[in-house]
């Protein structure tokens, strides 16, 4: 029976209060794409606010002709693609041993102190470049995957909804005889759809928004990773540059640094993003719940 | 009995094969580098490399400590990030006792959609609807204007960013963030609210002794794993925001780090202070952990 | 190198059998020969290695024997406009370099421009260096020479520099390479830091004649101009929207050609503020610091004031927000250089007309304007790079092809740049340009010839692309058609070419050399704090934020921050000149 309550004053502020909470993350991202949509110089002049001032669709078309947009989009797709698929082996691989307790695994606890403060030791920038360099890996797609192979938090995630696991399914599955290997593919992996579907995204989208691996570690323009690409773009000039550029270089920053270039590149930028989100926002709860409420 | 001892050695035996390759990546590529810090205790210079570099012993970590700026990234780097662990907790509590007591599930479901969708965009493209949204024209601006407020440089004064820097992330997260809260506020009885109400308990009343109480638990386990988290403010979002006009309030040890190790080639001064920093957070987090433990129960492992 | 080895104990052989080509003779017969020795020989093709190719390699052009390998480390264009089959690691000019000098052109990494630095430091660090390295930094060039990890390019400069390196470099009188020159010996080579660009005054000159005004010469004349331009609005953009004098929105001071900087005034009194100057008993100063910058200051701010520079200018603070004002007719005036106009101001109004004029004047009606940096971006050479003098080689054979004086290797790439590609993507050495230091006034006079009498002059040093920028400024002046596609470029072409570039070296025009445009050891430590106080001060006492008095205050912390120890570091660096 669905009793009707009367709507109150508190329901109108609460409902009011979440929409105002609803819009304010929305408009910086209209504002983007109303400008992504305008005419240069309007934008240039901050003139545009949540609708386009001129439509038109220059910046679109910019990115059509401009070939490199294309070119990092898919080194960022495949990035993705490989990144994702190595990370997910290495995280169920290590979630499964990692989750039993001690006294099955006597070995357990050394490892974990080890992946822990490996979480949060860093050799910087300096050693890391030099380790990738000897390894041949510089302005390769894998100097992008390889190093950040194992996402140690998403293995923490696992290996805690794999302790939730009864124990009991586990061990008919030894008593007939199944080695860990097998269990873990034939008992915990199908229980585990929910958790595993959270964290291949939670890959995806890390993979994807990343920008910083790609500006130390790539060298040439086509090899750039789609944010690190869009991030060398936004440069400002400053004066001293300004100096010693011909009018034709300042031009051509100028027309680069064109507001409504970059605002529809963002826009493209963020599409793959918004295609998955309807999955993100089924999944990601899980995981949230899974990290951080433990039964 | 030796048998279940071998069938034990032979499971474990999968296990550390299991294991294997994960950690092979994590020896090459955290821990081999690891040994770079070496630097930090020497004078380093590239012509002479890591082993003909002079040995200084403690000497970066002393200039850190007389270094005048040092005390201002240190004070940009707490003030930033303790803003943004607060202002990001109380935005999300509140958040979700809004969600909780919303009454329309359709409402709840459209603003869901739109809350959570700032957590998965990268800060490159956040910094450029950020920079459009602050310009001088730009729709805050604007906003402003109508309430008959001079217009600011949000940006790139140093009166602003660090508002801003803690604003952004808020904006981006509270609503990821809220998820905890509002997964600990479906598990309260829902018996406790109809009892309340009979005792005469309003809408306030009841948040307030009922929704946050239950919750208060989730809330210091989240404070306290956020505290190992006080070092780090963010390197993405300053380094996608920030511009020589702001170093002064907004450069952080790890955007401090990237300038003085790479452009000023001080390679050992950067590598003490991102070692400096390590160890602290490592202390830190250490700390949180154990205190997690001591009061909820919570471990990570 | 196992090959150099193996090539002298194959020479032995060689010559005791009498089968390889001789080593003497000429250049062009021994290419020849040797080219194909190499076409027809396997195993002995390094035959007559050791003379034949002192020979012929010793010539700026010439091609090597076997083929050299270089890497080098260039800037990224991110937006370099490819097209099928030419990227910067293979493309028709590095095929011209292999073609006609045997040289295999590898590109160790790019990196784009703001990232550059940082990355050849990260590679620095890394012990690994490129053979040829593009270097945007002064500090970090001195560094790598300090740190003797730069080949002694001196005698190779003298060898293998071509003829047009030769040429131009001279018209620098040797300022150029004077800053790369450490213990007398020269460790890179300097991109064409050309001179000239200093700023003019740009003004909206059909709002002059609109209002019946004079060009202005001197700052009471500009001052009573930009009233006229802010209270009758000739621009039609409504009571108080008119702009007088568009000023930068952070940097409103900052030293040579900064476009939308206020310098020209400031120079007019004599002073010279983010400069490192000499006074007449030869005690270097900096120029922000001098006495008189308050009257500058006190100058600038009564304008603010009184409204005639733009009142909301610190807020134009996004890329193209300064050029909006202008571009959409709202501003009259602004400081910048020849170059200082833009096509979208013409496409927003196709009837818009412009002038120029060097001012303000000072007691003297000289107008006073810097001399820019001896140098800009540099080329230099690893040390352990075995063949140093392909980096020469390289620049000739580049330069050759773009000026069209190899014209067989220019037609192959010409119609690749016709298509838009960018060339600094596509050339080994990116940026890197030579010039005339006085091209710019050469070529306003090219283009004055050519719109005033009609008649094409130049002599032997004239390229293609002058003849073009001139006839640009003709067909504007002749009357374009403002939907030509070509009409803003034709309007840069009359306005910066022709109005703009034939008042530089007029005879009111004082170039003023600096004492020294480099950086110092404590520079990187002390400087940007400095820079910071000093930027801020200028927008805090134009925008009356903080009084005229404040820039006592800011004397006395400039000096105490720092500025007292660079001024000595300068000092030092000067005297040892």
């Amino acid at each position: 029976m669905k009793k009707k309550r009367k709507i109150s004053t508190a329901d109108i502020l609460i409902a009011f209060l979440l929409i105002v909470c609803g819009l304010m993350c929305l408009i910086p991202i209209l504002n983007t794409v109303a400008i992504s949509f305008s005419d240069k110089t309007s934008a240039a002049m901050g003139r545009v606010g949540l609708w386009p001032i001129n439509f038109n669709v220059a910046g679109y078309r910019a990115i059509l002709e401009e070939k490199q947009f294309f070119h990092s989009f898919f080194v960022s797709v495949r990035r993705v693609a490989a990144g994702t698929a190595l990370n997910m082996s290495l995280t169920i691989l290590m979630a499964y041993p990692l989750s039993k307790e001690p006294g099955k695994f006597r070995a357990k606890k050394y490892y974990m102190w080890i992946v822990i403060f490996l979480m949060m030791f860093n050799g910087g920038i300096v050693p890391n470049f030099i380790l990738v360099k000897n390894l041949n890996l510089m302005d390769t797609i894998w100097a992008l995957i390889l190093p950040g192979a194992v996402p140690v938090f998403n293995v923490i995630l696992l290996m805690n909804f794999f302790k939730g696991i009864p124990d009991s399914l586990e061990e008919a599955a030894v008593i007939d005889g199944a080695n860990p290997l097998q269990i873990l593919i034939k008992v915990f992996l199908p229980m585990s759809k929910a958790a595993l579907a959270t964290i291949t995204l939670f890959c995806i989208v890390n993979h994807w928004n990343a920008f910083f691996d790609g500006k130390i570690y790539i060298n040439s323009l086509e090899k750039l990773p789609l944010q690190t690409y869009i991030q060398s773009l936004v440069v400002d000039l400053n004066p001293e540059q300004m100096a010693s550029m011909t009018p034709k270089q300042m031009s051509e920053q100028m027309q680069l640094s064109s507001l409504t270039f970059n605002s529809a590149k963002v826009v493209v930028s963020m599409l793959p993003i918004l295609l998955i989100y309807p999955f993100l926002q089924k999944y990601f709860v899980t995981g949230i719940v899974m990290g951080a409420v433990k039964e | 009995m030796g048998n279940k001892y071998k069938k034990r050695n032979v499971t474990e035996r999968y296990y550390h094969l299991m294991l294997l390759p994960g950690m092979a990546f994590l020896f090459l590529f955290h821990i081999v580098p690891l040994g770079g810090v070496v630097i930090a205790f020497q004078n380093f210079k590239p012509v002479k490399g890591i082993f003909g570099s002079q040995f200084v012993g403690l000497d970066n970590f002393r200039r850190l400590f007389y270094l005048p700026d040092f005390w201002q990234i240190l004070e940009n780097t707490l003030l930033i990030a303790v803003g943004k662990i607060g202002m990001g907790m109380l935005m999300a509590v509140v958040f979700a006792v809004l969600l909780n007591e919303c009454r329309s599930t359709v409402l709840k479901r459209l603003v869901q959609t739109s809350v959570y969708l700032p957590h998965f965009l990268s800060w490159v493209i956040l910094a450029v609807m950020f920079s459009n949204l602050l310009s001088y024209g730009g729709v805050v601006n604007r906003f402003l204007g109508l309430f008959g407020m001079e217009p600011q440089m949000f940006l790139v004064s140093n009166k602003w960013f660090r508002s801003i820097a803690v604003l952004g992330d808020v904006w981006k997260e509270f609503g990821y963030n809220a998820v905890v809260y509002v997964a600990a506020m479906t598990s309260i009885d829902p018996g406790l609210y109809e009892a309340a109400k009979i005792d005469g308990a309003n809408r306030w009343d009841r948040i307030w002794h009922i929704t946050i109480p239950s919750i208060l638990p989730t809330i210091i386990l989240m404070m306290t794993l956020n505290m190992g988290q006080i070092m780090n403010a963010g390197f993405d979002e300053i380094f996608n925001l920030y511009s020589p006009l702001v170093y002064e309030t907004g450069d952080i040890i790890d955007t401090y780090v990237y300038r003085v190790g790479l452009t000023n080639m001080q390679y050992s001064f950067g590598t003490a202070v991102g070692l400096f920093k390590s160890v602290i957070s490592f202390i830190l987090l250490a700390g949180s952990y154990k205190l997690a433990d001591k009061f909820a129960g919570y471990r990570i492992f | 190198m196992k090959l150099k080895r193996i090539a002298a104990l194959l020479l032995v052989p060689c010559v005791i059998l009498g089968g390889c080509q001789s080593a003497a003779v000429s250049d062009e017969t021994e290419n020849a020969d040797n080219r194909q020795a190499e076409e027809t020989e396997t195993g002995t093709q390094q035959d007559g290695e050791g003379q034949a190719e002192a020979d012929s390699a010793a010539s700026p052009k010439g091609r090597y024997e076997e083929p050299v390998e270089v890497s080098i480390s260039k800037v990224m264009v991110t937006n370099p406009h490819l097209i099928e089959g030419q990227s910067p690691s293979d493309n028709v000019v590095l095929d011209l370099i292999k073609e006609d000098l045997n040289i295999d052109v590898k590109i160790a990494w790019e990196a784009e421009s703001s990232e550059y630095n940082n990355k050849l430091s990260l590679n620095i660090a890394s012990g690994d260096l490129p053979d040829i390295m593009y270097i945007t930094n002064y500090l970090t060039f001195r560094e790598m020479a300090d740190n003797d990890m730069l080949a002694d390019l001196t005698d190779i400069y003298e060898t293998y520099a071509g003829d047009y390196m030769k040429q131009t470099y001279a018209t620098f009188g040797g300022r150029n390479l004077e800053p790369l020159t450490i213990d007398g010996k020269l460790y890179a080579l300097s991109t064409a830091n050309i001179g000239y660009g200093h700023n003019i005054l740009w003004l909206r000159k059909d709002w002059l004649d609109k209002l019946g005004l004079e060009v202005p010469s001197t700052m009471e004349e500009l001052k009573h101009v930009l009233r006229e331009f802010v209270e009758k609005d000739p621009g039609g953009n409504g009571p108080g929207n008119t702009i007088g004098l568009a000023i930068h929105a952070t940097k409103p001071v900052a030293g040579y050609g900064n476009k939308f900087g206020v310098e020209p005034i400031f120079h007019s009194l004599g002073i010279y503020p983010t400069q490192w100057m000499k006074d007449d008993a030869g005690n270097v100063y900096y120029g922000s610091i001098a006495p008189e910058m308050k009257e500058g200051l006190e100058i600038l701010h009564d304008m603010y004031e009184e409204g005639l520079i733009d009142r909301q200018f610190v807020t134009r603070v996004g890329s193209g927000e300064t050029d909006a004002i202008v571009d959409s007719g709202l501003a009259g005036a602004w400081f910048a250089p020849w170059w200082g106009q833009s096509g979208d101001s013409y496409i927003n109004n196709p009837d818009i007309e412009l002038t120029v004029s060097n001012a303000p004047l000072d007691g003297e009606g000289k107008f006073n304007h810097l001399l820019p940096s001896p140098t800009a971006d540099l080329v230099a050479v690893s040390k352990d790079c075995p063949n140093p003098e392909a980096l020469l080689k390289i620049i000739n054979e580049e330069y050759d092809i773009y000026r069209g004086i190899d014209a067989e290797g220019m037609a192959k790439v010409q119609p690749i740049f016709d298509q838009g590609v960018s060339r600094e993507a596509l050339f080994p050495t990116g940026g890197f340009n030579l010039d005339y230091y006085d091209v710019v006034p050469k070529l306003g006079k090219l283009c004055k010839n050519l719109v005033e009498t009609g008649v094409m002059g130049g002599d032997e040093t004239t390229t293609e692309y002058d003849r073009w920028k001139a006839e640009g400024a003709k067909r504007y002046a002749d009357g374009i058609d403002p939907s030509d596609p070509n009409a803003p470029n034709t309007f840069r072409d009359y306005y910066g070419r022709y109005v703009g570039s034939n008042i530089l070296d007029t005879p009111e025009n004082n170039p003023v050399d600096a004492a020294y445009y480099y950086t110092t050891e404590s520079s990187d430590r002390l400087k940007p704090t400095l820079d910071k106080l000093e930027e801020q001060m200028y927008l805090q006492i134009i925008t009356g934020e903080k009084p005229l008095e404040y820039f006592d205050e800011f004397v006395e912390q400039w000096k105490k921050l720092g500025g007292d120890v660079l001024t000595q570091e300068v000092q030092v660096m000067v005297d040892g000149q």
